[in-house]
């Protein structure tokens, strides 16, 4: 019986025992929550049922009028580039708006002072100059392009691959 | 001392200076991010207490500083073994991973294998517990990835492997079909027996750790699952899942050590 870890945790070490109970609790609740939330790691990823897609929509950056192969970038930078343009349109088209302005409300509305509750809308919100400079940003990190580029959401049939519909997410003429 | 911390301490320098040359070729610095503009939190609770208290916002006015910082600072801590200097480079690398996500817009999962594995340094006399229990930690999180397959219906669904590669590759079936990953993908699409075979294979290379929670005498060869389950996810999946090298330091007990164990 004395070999089982948290008997031995519990006979060295009460305030480690209290704080692997802890630890435990949480990772359970965040399972049962199913919310990711850091440090409590989730690995759930494709555990659910799979289906064939019929259509799919990915992002086409196009630089010098020609396509960047974003999949051939490191696979850091390539999630970071998917990942802030996703982020940048949802945060241009919800703007004013925070893009988590419901959760936010849901969290924090009408608990706390407004000036606290401004502070903490402003601590995870992306203020109009942010989205304003994130062309700038992306040409940076990726494009380096000297003459134009833009994103467009794409959409494809799966079968056939054939494109459905294009959507302009953003369009800059590059100095 | 159960065993001989230097040899933890010798391989996990080692995996963490290897873990930093990863980094910096993957961009992964918060100075190669460029000066992002956009944030984004996710729902993550803990990532939003750092935004809310603009500690992000303010790492990101000097990038190279702070990598920097976490660089010198794990490189001090492990040649001077101090319990407080390892202490401040976990408060500093938890704060350099939220910062990454944050900017990168990001929400990598596997990020806190780095912490954990600075963590039983942060403990002199409780080395050992600490350890044995980032050990578990690491098993639980690769044994409940195949738990979840099972209670989440994804382990017996019909060609599931088949559809996880044909949702995954779809920026390569349109952007580079030539791509060696989209090509053994294509293969495997065709075949599906083998898929799902492989299928499997996913499934048991996870539950296999259940062995680590009773025994350490099989570690040898949960490091060869280890690395064969980096590398295919890798290569069939261009799923990235490098972090999990901060477990090798937890699976490798010298001869040396295996004397002193008392486990």
């Amino acid at each position: 019986m004395h070999s089982i870890y948290l008997i031995k945790v519990w006979k060295e070490s009460k305030a480690l025992f209290i704080g692997i109970i802890i630890f435990i609790f949480f990772q359970v609740f965040f399972i049962a929550k199913r919310i990711q939330n850091f440090p409590f790691f989730i690995f759930d990823m494709y555990s659910r049922p799979i289906e064939k897609p019929t259509t799919f929509s990915i992002y086409e950056i196009k630089a010098n009028g020609k396509s960047v192969d974003y999949t051939s970038f490191k696979n850091t930078q390539e999630n970071t580039i998917l990942n802030s343009i996703q982020t940048y349109s949802t945060a241009k088209k919800e703007f004013p708006k925070s893009i988590y302005e419901t959760l936010i409300e849901h969290r924090f509305k009408n608990k706390i002072s407004t000036t606290n509750y401004q502070f903490i809308k402003n601590g995870l919100s992306n203020n109009e100059a942010a989205i304003y400079e994130f062309d700038n940003w992306l040409n940076r990190y990726c494009i380096q392009s000297n003459i134009d580029f833009s994103v467009y959401k794409n959409t494809y049939n799966f079968q056939n691959k054939s494109k459905i519909d294009s959507i302009l997410i953003l369009s800059e003429d590059a100095i | 001392m159960l065993f001989n911390q230097k040899s933890y301490h010798s391989i996990a320098f080692g995996i963490v200076l290897f873990y930093f040359v990863y980094w910096f070729y993957q961009g992964h610095f918060l100075f190669q991010l460029q000066q992002p503009t956009l944030i984004n939190t996710g729902i993550d609770n803990t990532y939003w207490l750092f935004c809310i208290l603009r500690i992000p916002q303010t790492i990101m006015r000097f990038p190279i500083i702070f990598d920097a910082l976490l660089v010198l600072f794990t490189i001090f801590s492990f040649i001077t073994k101090q319990k407080w200097s390892f202490r401040i480079l976990l408060l500093i690398a938890i704060i350099h991973i939220v910062t990454f996500n944050v900017y990168a817009c990001t929400h990598t999962k596997s990020c806190i294998f780095f912490p954990m594995l600075i963590l039983p340094f942060c403990f002199d006399k409780l080395f050992d517990l600490v350890w044995q229990a980032v050990r578990y930690y690491f098993l639980f999180v690769l044994v409940s990835a195949s738990i979840f397959k099972i209670i989440n219906g994804g382990l017996f669904h019909p060609n599931q492997l088949v559809h996880i590669l044909e949702n995954q590759h779809l920026d390569l079936s349109i952007l580079n079909p030539t791509n060696f990953t989209y090509r053994i993908s294509t293969f495997l699409i065709q075949h599906t027996t083998l898929t799902t075979i492989c299928w499997y294979s996913f499934f048991l290379m996870e539950f296999i750790f259940i062995i680590g929670f009773f025994t350490k005498k099989f570690d040898f060869i949960l490091l060869f699952v280890l690395i064969v389950f980096i590398i295919s996810t890798f290569i069939l999946m261009r799923i990235n899942l490098m972090d999990f090298i901060c477990f090798i330091p937890f699976l490798i007990i010298l001869k040396n050590d295996k004397k002193n164990a008392t486990f």
